[in-house]
């Protein structure tokens, strides 16, 4: 390697380093100085809390136990909103594709939802589903499903229509075009709608347990708003935080292994 | 020599949500056994749509074309090569037999032996993005011939190629066409390949388009694409589709 290469090498390590000590300085500097304004009582420690106080709060809560049920009670509704989701959009994505007449007479309903701020259906859906776990999926699924049909459809009319002529021009069927073309060559697309969609999905089940639960870290969060215990809404948020870059980065680890796409 | 393929007044009309628009006025011409026939013609004069209702992917508006073979198996060669990315170029050259469900073991020995013929053999297990150009379109040349084809249908395969390769891969694509004695229709815009590969070209008007002029092509010393267009003929071939396709710039 010349002299040249390998000073760019260095430097763009020693870029890359800068960026990571700059998060690091940012988050180290914002949790130091909270602790220290609420030490000095330049902010009100029971309104901004403090970071000793969130973290005392949550080892608490990992005392008791109680963590681990409202973080499994998350995770279990998101995953099973999620492959919900990720299956129901498929399969009408590929409706949508086969029938376009369909596809042309539901696109401004999709429209239409998808716009629609669904937190203003919690009431009905609460009434609809009940005040229980099925209440939090369906809106878990009012927001993600439609983000998914509309993200996994638009993958499908991206594909090369001059792969499209070949097939037909070997003979071959709707059944099969979407075998050996639509769903391969749409793979990419499907594979970084998972991204959006889990995203989506935690948004759904977050507003879904502040509606109606008895568990999960929503429910953790609107009881200590209740409670006016802000230190408590604040350790949920911050379990929340780790969750949510937990689930998405354990979602993009997946979609590197499934992306191997020659 | 005996016709495979006659095709007899063809009309082709698109229907937009606005209006109807013609694309092929009336086209016949009979296609010979074993010949090379080369349509060309300005962009978007009609050629492609012919080539289309010929393979039986799109519908004439009126006319009809009849095969003096029973069931003939049409090979399509499109303007790129159109392989799939996430298959191996092996298993691209299945594709056709797959969807035909005629994948079996005899089959894939005569694949390979294409493979092999076409000194592409230690590429099979490669993806599409390892090979070159004119590489990825022999093998989709390959992926057609695999279905073992009475007629070939080429769709200005060789435009998305650079000027050299363009030229390498005309003149494979000739002599594998040549050693298979398969009967072919090509659709180009380029009047010089025309001329260096084909037996009869049809010249087509602007659209909606008809047949201006069919010429049988005869060069001393006929050989392969390059060499033919050291033909004494050539040029004036050449100058006079020029002349029939007017083609202003």
């Amino acid at each position: 390697m010349s002299e040249e290469a390998k000073k760019i090498i260095k430097k763009k390590k020693q870029k890359k380093y800068f960026i990571i000590f700059a998060q690091l300085f940012i988050v180290i500097t914002f949790f130091i100085g909270w602790e220290i304004l609420a030490k000095a009582k330049v902010i009100n420690p029971f309104i901004f809390s403090s970071p000793s106080r969130i973290l005392k709060t949550i080892y608490e809560l990992i005392l008791s136990g109680e963590l681990w049920i409202h973080i499994y009670t998350t995770l279990y509704e998101t995953i099973l909103a999620f492959i919900i989701g990720i299956s129901c959009g498929f399969i009408i994505a590929i409706l949508l594709y086969e029938f376009p007449t369909l596809a042309k007479i539901i696109d401004p309903f999709l429209t239409m939802i998808n716009s629609l701020p669904k937190v203003a259906l919690g009431p009905i859906i609460i009434i609809w589903a009940g005040a229980n776990t099925n209440s939090i999926i369906v809106m878990a699924l009012l927001i993600n499903l439609i983000v998914s049909i509309l993200n996994i459809y638009n993958g499908f009319l991206g594909v090369d229509e001059t792969k499209i002529k070949l097939l037909k021009s070997f003979g071959a069927n709707k059944i099969q075009i979407l075998k050996h073309l639509i769903i391969p060559e749409s793979k990419r697309t499907i594979i970084s709608s998972l991204k959006i969609n889990i995203s989506m999905t935690l948004i759904g089940v977050i507003m879904g347990e502040f509606l109606v639960s008895k568990k999960g870290i929503g429910y953790l969060i609107i009881y200590g708003t209740q409670v006016f215990n802000l230190t408590l809404v604040m350790a949920g948020i911050l379990v929340l935080i780790v969750l949510s870059f937990l689930i998405y980065e354990v979602v993009s680890f997946i979609e590197k292994k499934l992306s191997t796409d020659r | 020599m005996n016709n495979l393929l006659d095709i007899h007044e063809i009309k082709k009309n698109y229907i937009t949500d606005k209006e109807e628009i013609e694309a092929i006025k009336s086209i016949s011409f009979s296609v010979k056994k074993g010949e090379i026939i080369t349509l060309v013609g300005s962009s978007g004069c009609g050629k492609s749509s012919l080539l289309s209702i010929i393979a039986g992917i799109d519908h004439a508006t009126n006319g009809s074309f009849q095969f003096h073979k029973e069931n003939p198996i049409i090979g399509y060669m499109l303007q790129n090569d159109a392989l799939f990315p996430w298959l191996t170029i092996y298993q691209n050259a299945l594709l056709g037999l797959k969807i035909q469900k005629k994948n079996t073991k005899e089959n894939q020995e005569y694949v390979k032996k294409l493979f092999k013929t076409y000194n592409l053999e230690e590429f099979m297990n490669k993806y599409p993005k390892e090979l070159s150009g004119g590489m990825k379109q022999r093998v989709a040349l390959i992926r057609t011939l695999a279905i073992k084809p009475d007629i070939l249908l080429l769709d200005e395969p060789f435009s998305a190629l650079d000027y050299q390769s363009r030229l390498a891969v005309s003149d494979d694509v000739f002599k594998i066409i040549k050693r298979e004695k398969i009967t072919t229709i090509m659709v180009s815009h380029d009047i010089a390949e025309a001329i260096s590969m084909s037996d009869r070209i049809v010249v087509l008007s602007k659209r909606p388009c008809y047949v201006k002029k069919i010429y049988d092509i005869y060069l001393t010393n006929k050989q392969n694409p390059i060499e033919n267009r050291k033909a004494k003929e050539f040029a004036d071939y050449y100058n006079k589709i020029w002349k029939d396709l007017d083609i202003f710039v």
